[in-house]
């Protein structure tokens, strides 16, 4: 008995040894002074070179990135996600144009884009783009890179606005829209990249491993999954620096590497030990794991640097207004926007990164307009929302499903938010599902999978946002709410449309979605792009990612 | 014996076939549309059905079955990721040496670890050296390999800086790996080591041998060890096939692209062809270890040998008979 127990005892402590030997060391960090400096997304255009004092080092030629999710493939027609937009966006290759962080197009392989009177756009080409074979792109390379994005159907979000193009000649094409969305032509731009169809078809694999692109890097190693180097080349096309646009990627660095680490903690612990310079990414690192770079005030620890993002993605309530749903009731749907206290649901989630919303736009679209979000929107009151429940007939009340997609940060909201609702006699059934499994339920056609959808949307202008309440993307009649208003059709439309696009229109339609309570926004988190202490200067496009070409970094 | 070994190869085939038509089932009734998740929750209705076209998963069931098996097995034809483009074959070729390589070092560490730590512990029954194997099994098989995993790498990496947290960039980075996947197996085999050596040392030939004065290494060895080997073999093959697929936490904390991950990746995009792919392949692996496994009972004890190379006399002889 009496050797029993030694034994036990000594195991218990050698896993307490281990356990202790494995916390240990990262408190250091935190005690140290803060020396790093922030600044904000906004402030990035103009401030280079007075954040950068040189302290007589000179500048860095090579930086090593860490990756969250591996980019799979080179092919530029696939799904956008981080690493892709960080690994080969505007570096290996380029679009047409792109938007810039103020949400405005840039020309990058077009050096002209007209609007004809008929609607369509007319497109000249600079007539000296060089991929990195040295193949000459044309007007054709254009057609054929829209086609074959067209083909592969992953970035039909993107491209659906275009018809076709007319070729003209060489170096000029005309662009016939589909659609006369006022995203349409951002969109379209912005999508889809530009190769040679020479280069394309002469590659083994569709450009997989093996990526040939007009911009100023090339691809020099991949090994699928793990890592990746891109380097400049000598010979990148556009040798006018003032033609070149905000986010040229042409600097002082002149190789990139990328490491894939898919594990968050691991990530972070890469920074630490200083096997990459900066944990790039809109998927970042988690808000735990934040505070081993940053203050309680998002200051960087010494050591370290970081650069705060707006975020792009919107959490909101997605209510169903369908016959076989409660929520067909306007004074239901009001009631769930009164019982929810999204300042304090958006503080529990995201902390100090997280803002709540009090319109169903954001600061990240180009037409984020200030004096929306100011306004008396909902403000939480659950006696209110017992009175609208009553007056609905539901003063008993109701059940209501929420589903939601399965990860830590949706589940915790979910579950906030069904206490919320609990409290002014909303009881709400929690489904909780895999992507996969979530698409299927939010597309049902019936309307009798859920009453409340919580879900993350990513627009580039406000009327994009509320692509679900188009009756046009449907095929039932009415729209992903499950109900054809006449007048938001009209004013979506309107708002929509680019020719009526404007102030007052997008004003009018969010006003009626706000009276109606069709989407009740919750919030956003901003990210943080982490890098070690070299990084004097980050400086980030619209998507987030790096743009290695002008930040300035010291070895 | 030969026939027994074309006999147990040609089994193959309707095993394989039949975990190709049940993976494919399985997947077919699985809710989740891929183009859906391709395309994102902003696609229209048309551009799903049209990406479902150009996939072919809005064919009957039939006919989707029967394309993939003729891919599959006549074609030789893994077919290409729905996310990326990529041939599975292709992919596969270049994540299974890595898998293989931690399963393959995993059982070696399970087996030259586990059997000689059995051993001593059968042969000190209830003694400090006992005690101590016994414990440590307990340990070993109740530590969750992803803490370890975590541990480890905060000691060895962060701390000391000994060997690489993530990545395949050299052979150092598969220590850590390797030592975390073979620690289960290590106190599973130093248990049924020693539960099997228990039943040997007791029997009487042991007390003849031992009677006879031969020598107590000998003994173990020579005479114990081979009688305990047949359900060792048996479970470290099955722990190698295992691993072939289900090392999935190992390379996702130290960011490996192996199998494991590549799967379960596909499996959460509804990536039909990966999975199919990838499971046809791992059936095929796992049949082939299965039978060495059966082959190495014949050399391991001859009186198996002898039952198989019977069976098919026997038979002749019964064919010759009645003929």
């Amino acid at each position: 008995m009496k050797r029993h127990k030694i034994i036990s005892a000594l195991l218990i402590g050698a896993m307490t040894l281990t356990f202790l030997t494995g916390c240990g060391g990262n408190n250091d960090t935190a005690t140290k002074e803060n020396s790093g400096s922030t600044e904000s997304a906004s402030e990035t255009s103009g401030t280079t070179a007075e954040a950068d004092s040189g302290n007589g080092k000179e500048l860095a030629d090579t930086i090593t990135l860490g990756l969250l999710m591996d980019p799979e493939s080179m092919n530029p027609w696939l799904g956008a996600h981080d690493s892709r937009q960080q690994l080969y966006y505007n570096t290996i290759y380029e679009p047409l144009a792109q938007l810039n962080v103020d949400g405005e197009l840039e020309l990058i392989l077009a050096k002209n884009i007209t609007k004809n009177e008929d609607g369509t756009y007319s497109i000249e080409l600079w007539d000296n783009i060089y991929d990195s074979e040295g193949n000459h792109i044309t007007a054709s390379d254009v057609a054929f890179s829209y086609e074959k994005c067209a083909e592969t159907g992953q970035l039909a979000w993107g491209i659906r606005y275009l018809d076709h193009f007319d070729i003209i000649d060489d170096y000029n094409l005309i662009m016939y829209m589909a659609d006369e969305s006022a995203v349409g032509l951002n969109m379209v731009l912005k999508t889809c990249m530009i190769v040679s169809e020479a280069s394309y078809k002469a590659s083994p694999d569709d450009f997989s491993t093996t990526p040939v692109g007009t911009g100023p890097y090339i691809l020099t190693e991949y090994t699928p999954g793990s890592s990746a180097s891109i380097a400049v080349r000598d010979n990148y096309w556009q040798t006018e620096e003032s033609a070149r646009s905000s986010f040229s990627q042409v600097g002082s660095i002149q190789t990139v590497n990328f490491k894939v680490i898919t594990e968050s903690s691991q990530i972070a612990l890469a920074l630490q030990m200083g096997e990459i310079d900066c944990i790039a990414g809109n998927t970042g690192i988690s808000s735990v794991n934040l505070g081993l770079f940053l203050d309680e005030n998002r200051n960087p620890l010494a050591g370290y640097n970081s650069l705060m993002y707006e975020g792009s993605l919107i959490y909101d309530l997605e209510l169903n207004c369908g016959d076989l749903s409660p929520l067909k009731d306007q004074k239901v749907r009001q009631a769930i926007a009164y019982a929810i206290d999204s300042p304090a649901l958006v503080k529990n989630i995201w902390g100090v990164d997280g803002v709540a919303c009090t319109t169903n736009s954001s600061p990240y679209y180009a037409d984020y307009d200030v004096a929306l979000d100011t306004q008396d929107y909902y403000s939480y009151n659950p006696e209110k929302a017992k009175e609208l429940l009553a007056e609905a007939g539901y003063a008993n009340g109701i059940t209501v499903t929420l589903i939601s997609q399965n990860s830590d940060q949706n589940t915790q909201m979910a579950t906030l938010i069904q206490s919320y609702l609990g409290a002014v006699g909303i009881t709400v059934e929690i489904v909780n599902v895999e992507p996969a499994l979530f698409n299927n339920y939010r597309s049902d056609t019936v309307g009798d999978q859920w009453d409340i959808c919580l879900n993350q949307v990513m627009s580039i202008n406000t009327p994009g946002r509320f692509s679900e309440l188009d009756v046009n993307a449907y095929t039932t009649g009415k729209n992903g709410l499950y109900i054809y208003d006449e007048t938001l059709q009209e004013l979506f439309l309107t708002a929509n449309r680019a020719e009526t696009y404007s102030k007052e229109s997008v004003t009018e339609l969010l006003n009626y979605v706000d009276e109606q309570m069709y989407l009740y926004p919750l919030g956003y988190a901003n990210g943080y792009v982490i890098t070690n202490d070299k990084f004097k200067t980050i400086k980030l496009d619209r998507n987030s990612a790096l743009l290695y070409g002008q930040c300035i970094v010291r070895k | 014996m030969q026939r027994y070994i074309i006999k147990r190869t040609l089994w193959l085939i309707p095993v394989i076939l039949g975990v190709a038509v049940l993976i494919f089932t399985i997947m077919f009734f699985v809710p989740g549309d891929p183009a859906s998740l391709i395309l994102g929750n902003t696609a229209t209705q048309e551009e799903i059905n049209t990406l479902r076209d150009s996939m072919g998963l809005n064919d009957p069931y039939i006919v989707q079955l029967g394309r993939f098996l003729k891919e599959t097995f006549l074609e030789f034809d893994l077919g290409e990721s729905y996310v990326n483009g990529i041939s599975v074959a292709e992919s596969l070729k270049e994540r299974f040496p890595r898998t293989a390589l931690i399963a393959l070092v995993s059982c070696l560490i399970q087996v030259v670890v586990g059997i000689p730590l059995g051993i001593t512990a059968a042969v000190h029954h209830n003694k400090w050296q006992d005690r101590t194997s016994v414990v440590l099994a307990m340990a070993g098989i109740s530590v969750p390999n992803f803490w370890l995993a975590q541990m480890m790498v905060l000691l060895f990496s962060f701390k000391l800086g000994w060997l690489p947290a993530f990545g395949t960039d050299s052979w150092q980075s598969y220590i850590m790996p390797c030592f975390c996947a073979a620690l289960m197996g290590i106190a599973n085999e130093l248990r049924f080591t020693r539960t099997y050596m228990l039943e040997q040392i007791r029997s009487d030939y042991v007390v003849t041998a031992r009677a006879k004065g031969l020598k107590e290494l000998l003994i173990r060895y020579r005479h114990a060890l081979p009688n305990t080997l047949i359900p060792l073999v048996t479970g470290i093959g099955g722990t190698f096939g295992a691993a072939l697929g289900g090392t999935v936490i190992i390379e996702n904390v130290f960011s490996i692209p192996g199998v494991g991950q590549y799967m379960v990746n596909a499996i959460g995009n509804r990536d039909y062809p990966v999975v199919r792919g990838s499971v046809v392949v791992l059936s095929i692996m796992f049949c082939i270890i299965m039978l060495l496994v059966d082959f190495a009972y014949a050399l391991i004890d001859p009186r198996i040998k002898a039952q198989y190379s019977a069976s098919g006399k026997s038979k002749r002889k019964a064919v010759k008979q009645v003929g």
